[in-house]
């Protein structure tokens, strides 16, 4: 065995994952072949390094936030409005905690202005009576008064005027 | 000798109850009883395994909110799967598989690998050997492995941190164990090259 075909196979024969007959060719090559020694031994040195990086512990809670997405997928949105909170409450469980409370803060601020807007747009006072009297009229009788001898008054003339049951000109 | 605890024996619908004696339910018997609709199986699963998918979700991911939402796909998939869940291999295994999908799908969603531009070897920090501090040394670790293609950077997590064989990366990855071989030495190669600012 040349040290190309030895080098193919280091990963596996550190690993212990070559068979019988290829194990002991590697291991006779080892014997007599430096340089291929030194690529084992910093293979072990790769081994070394990366056992020594821990994983934090599991997220305290995590086991019943699991619970919770799967008893949500079994409460399934049939008529309601899962279909589009689902999604939103997903959205929010993946950030972290101060994009969450950036995204509640956003929420909350649009709400705000749109209560603040409804009140200033909402027909209140004079607004109010112009408003309710304007639906008040039927079409035509904004032409009630209307000079004998106008446009309006031939058109007044010439259309068929609605009964008062009809809704018509009162 | 003293009566052991009691213990819980889940009886999916259709299976016959096992003997007294034959007390602890197995994962994959869970699994069944999960498709039956019992919860508490499901808890039990989760915590017998949590730490499994989210330390390998972690590893790869390298960062705890990604990880943890990944991990909880997993349970997720597997949960609703668990009607045509079949136990032809270990609950363990498949839930390796499950993991592994959704974290490789994200780094590739993330980083898209094209298998003709991959480089054989990552390029080496620059950081000198001699004041590299414990901080240091694990962020050139997670930077040596976040250069791994992902599925390279897949089989040594499975290697290295949750001790599988070969065959069991196989399993996990759904290739063959030549394949397994060859992922694992290109990434060592890359590895050394990666961590030798870190050899004595």
């Amino acid at each position: 065995m040349n040290c190309r075909s030895v080098q193919k196979r280091l990963s596996a024969f550190a690993d212990g994952e070559l068979p019988g007959f290829r194990r002991r060719a590697v291991a006779s090559h080892l014997e007599e072949c430096p340089a291929c020694r030194t690529s084992l031994s910093s293979l072990h040195d790769v081994d070394r390094i990366l056992q020594e990086d821990a994983a934090p512990p599991v997220p305290e809670g995590f086991c019943v936030r699991v619970l919770a997405r799967a008893a949500r997928t079994e409460r399934a949105p049939q008529g309601s409005f899962g279909w589009l909170l689902d999604p939103m409450i997903d959205a929010l469980g993946k950030m972290s905690i101060p994009m969450r409370l950036a995204a509640c803060g956003t929420v909350l601020a649009a709400s705000l202005v749109g209560v603040l807007m409804a009140e200033r747009l909402l027909p209140t006072g004079r607004t109010h009576a112009i408003v309710v009297a304007a639906h008040q009229l039927d079409g035509l009788e904004w032409f009630g008064s209307a000079p004998p001898v106008s446009v309006a008054a031939a058109y007044l003339a010439a259309a068929p005027v609605p009964s008062r049951a009809e809704g018509g000109v009162r | 000798m003293p009566p052991g605890p009691i213990r819980r024996r889940y009886l999916p619908f259709g299976r016959a109850p096992l003997s007294p004696g034959a007390v602890k339910p197995t994962d994959e018997e869970r699994m069944l009883a999960v498709a039956g609709g019992d919860h508490e199986a499901f808890r039990e699963l989760v915590l017998a395994h949590e730490h499994a998918a989210w330390s390998v979700a972690y590893r790869f991911l390298r960062d705890a909110a990604e990880a943890e939402d990944a991990a909880q796909e997993a349970f997720l998939r597997i949960f609703q799967a668990a009607s045509r869940y079949r136990p032809t291999a270990s609950f363990r295994t498949y839930l390796y598989r499950v993991v592994a999908r959704i974290c490789i799908d994200r780094a590739e969603k993330k980083h898209p690998v094209y298998t003709d531009t991959v480089p054989d070897v990552a390029d080496p920090s620059p950081t000198p050997a001699e004041d590299l501090a414990a901080g240091e040394r694990t962020d050139l670790v997670r930077r040596a492995l976040d250069a791994l293609p992902p599925k390279q950077r897949m089989a040594v997590i499975l290697r290295y941190y949750e001790d599988l064989d070969y065959s069991g990366i196989s399993r996990v990855l759904e290739v063959t164990v030549k394949a397994v071989e060859g992922l694992l030495g290109r990434a060592r190669a890359a590895l050394q090259v990666s961590l030798a600012p870190m050899r004595d």
